[in-house]
């Protein structure tokens, strides 16, 4: 095998008495000195985050801190830790949210959004009118009735988003231009559709300011969701439910009984 | 804002969920039906495994000849050496001393990921050979590869033959993907299915001939890994 078939990495080396890790050296540059969310940020691909920025995510990890065991990727954490194993439930739960509109990477769709919006929108410091920004996104493809990160099933308003904007305002991250745009969108949803935006398009809106790409940000989340999961796949690990092993409460829809040709049916 | 109490109700108890989880493939009881098919008193007797796993993908009793075909076409699917993805995952889980669901749970992630790989032209043919195969087949499955050649005239010695025109076109994968075809699959998913299923058992035996935290035995340097670090971020 030639040099040229090697598997190259931008991601770490062990080396003898360090550890290489983008660039970094773990003792030399991280290693007291870089905080979780920046080591995080820097795992991505991204740079060491700025003081607030790490403030900001800290305070998005707890807005966002939905972990009612019956939400349908924590139920499925759930019932897979059921067994005993705490890694198969964490990890069933976390497989689920690849790409899905569900869980922490939700944000995906609509971090593509915001990135896609940019250059269809005015010149920087020209107001976002909801007939400019309605034009953009039917421009980019998107039909403003049904956006990303808009719509809040089972309630009223999404709750996260109250500490999630507070936070925003307080971090003086909630005048950057991805946040300019959340709402300006979350405005005019309102005003057209009388939709309401969840937290997935705030999230993504202010770590798009922080400078992540969309495929990053989606990773972000990925970070944000590991403790409600770990909680129900080690509650559940713990309870091995007989309810979850087997669901009593289960009903048979399928053709009724009959025998096969070879059996003479 | 008011704080609610711990038991105000939530979205959960604001709308009305069903009562049940439905199922439509196996009705259990006594004797479990499969699709409406007894297990015990019918499939058991007069089925073979295979032809019980398609008649469980499909929903309806398969022909001998289909059943062959499918058994065909699972052979076919099942060698999965050492260097593929997920023997090669298995192994590496068996070593890191992982449980043995643990194992068997890395083996199905991984087959899952390659049956999708697989099974990907799928979709392009069922539409090439729904419509008679008469144009060249998708150019992800086309190829003349003698191994494609002989297991399609082995189906063919079955009973079932494929879609005769421009089959000879098709490399191995396609040739595979046809014969699910033939054998009354429709659906990616369900191809994916039978694939994943045809991979566990070289996965799983593959790993019991490894030993946990046996370091020195792995090829910790195939393939070689090269650090790129780069200027620090």
């Amino acid at each position: 095998m030639s040099s040229d078939d090697a598997v190259r990495t931008r991601v770490a080396r062990a080396i003898a008495g360090e550890n290489l890790f983008f660039g970094l050296r773990v003792n030399r540059d991280i290693a007291g000195r870089l905080r979780f969310w920046s080591v995080y940020s820097v795992a991505l691909g991204h740079r060491p985050l700025h003081e607030d920025e790490e403030a900001l995510l800290d305070d998005a990890h707890g807005a966002q801190l939905v972990a009612d065991p019956r939400i349908w990727p924590l139920k499925l954490a759930r019932i897979v830790s059921s067994y005993g194993g705490v890694l198969p439930g964490f990890c069933a739960g976390m497989l689920l949210c690849e790409e899905s509109r569900l869980g922490p990477m939700a944000m995906l769709h609509a971090a593509r959004m915001y990135t896609a919006l940019g250059p269809a929108l005015p010149p920087s410091g020209d107001e976002l009118t909801d007939e400019a920004l309605e034009a953009a996104l039917r421009g980019c493809g998107y039909d403003p009735r049904r956006l990303p990160g808009f719509g809040v099933p089972f309630r009223a308003e999404d709750e996260r988003l109250v500490s999630l904007h507070r936070c925003w305002r307080e971090r003086g991250r909630s005048e950057l231009p991805f946040a300019r745009l959340y709402f300006a969108l979350v405005r005019m949803q309102a005003a057209r559709f009388g939709r309401r935006p969840n937290i997935v398009g705030g999230m993504a809106a202010a770590f798009l300011d922080m400078g992540f790409s969309p495929d990053q940000v989606a990773l972000v989340g990925l970070g944000l969701g590991v403790a409600y999961f770990v909680a129900n796949a080690a509650e559940g690990a713990a309870q091995r439910h007989p309810a979850l092993l087997h669901l009593p409460a289960t009903a048979y829809a399928g053709p009724a009984p009959r025998r096969s040709r070879r059996a003479g049916g | 804002m008011t704080t609610p109490s711990d038991d105000a109700p939530g979205p959960g108890e604001a709308y009305e969920f069903p009562s049940v989880l439905t199922g439509h493939v196996v009705a259990p009881g006594d004797e479990p039906r499969v699709h409406g098919f007894g297990v015990d008193t019918d499939l058991s007797r007069h089925f073979r495994f295979g032809e019980v796993v398609l008649l469980t993908l499909t929903g309806e009793e398969p022909t001998a000849e289909a059943g062959r075909v499918f058994d065909l076409a699972l052979m076919h699917v099942l060698p999965l050496s050492v260097g593929t993805a997920p023997v090669h995952a298995t192994v590496l889980a068996r070593l890191a001393a992982g449980r043995v669901p643990a194992v068997l749970g890395v083996a199905g992630l991984a087959l899952a990921e390659h049956a999708a790989a697989f099974a990907e032209p799928f979709e392009a043919l069922v539409a090439w050979a729904g419509g008679g195969a008469t144009d060249a087949p998708p150019p992800a499955l086309a190829g003349r590869e003698p191994r494609a050649a002989a297991l399609l005239a082995q189906a063919t010695a079955l009973g079932a033959a494929p879609p005769p025109m421009h089959s000879a076109s098709l490399n191995h994968a396609g040739a595979v993907l046809l014969l699910f075809y033939t054998s009354g699959l429709r659906h990616r998913w369900q191809v994916e299915a039978a694939i994943m299923m045809a991979g566990l058992p070289a996965c799983a035996a593959e790993a019991a001939h490894h030993t946990p935290m046996n370091i020195r035995s792995y090829p910790l340097n195939q393939p070689p890994f090269v650090y790129e670090g780069g200027d620090a971020p």
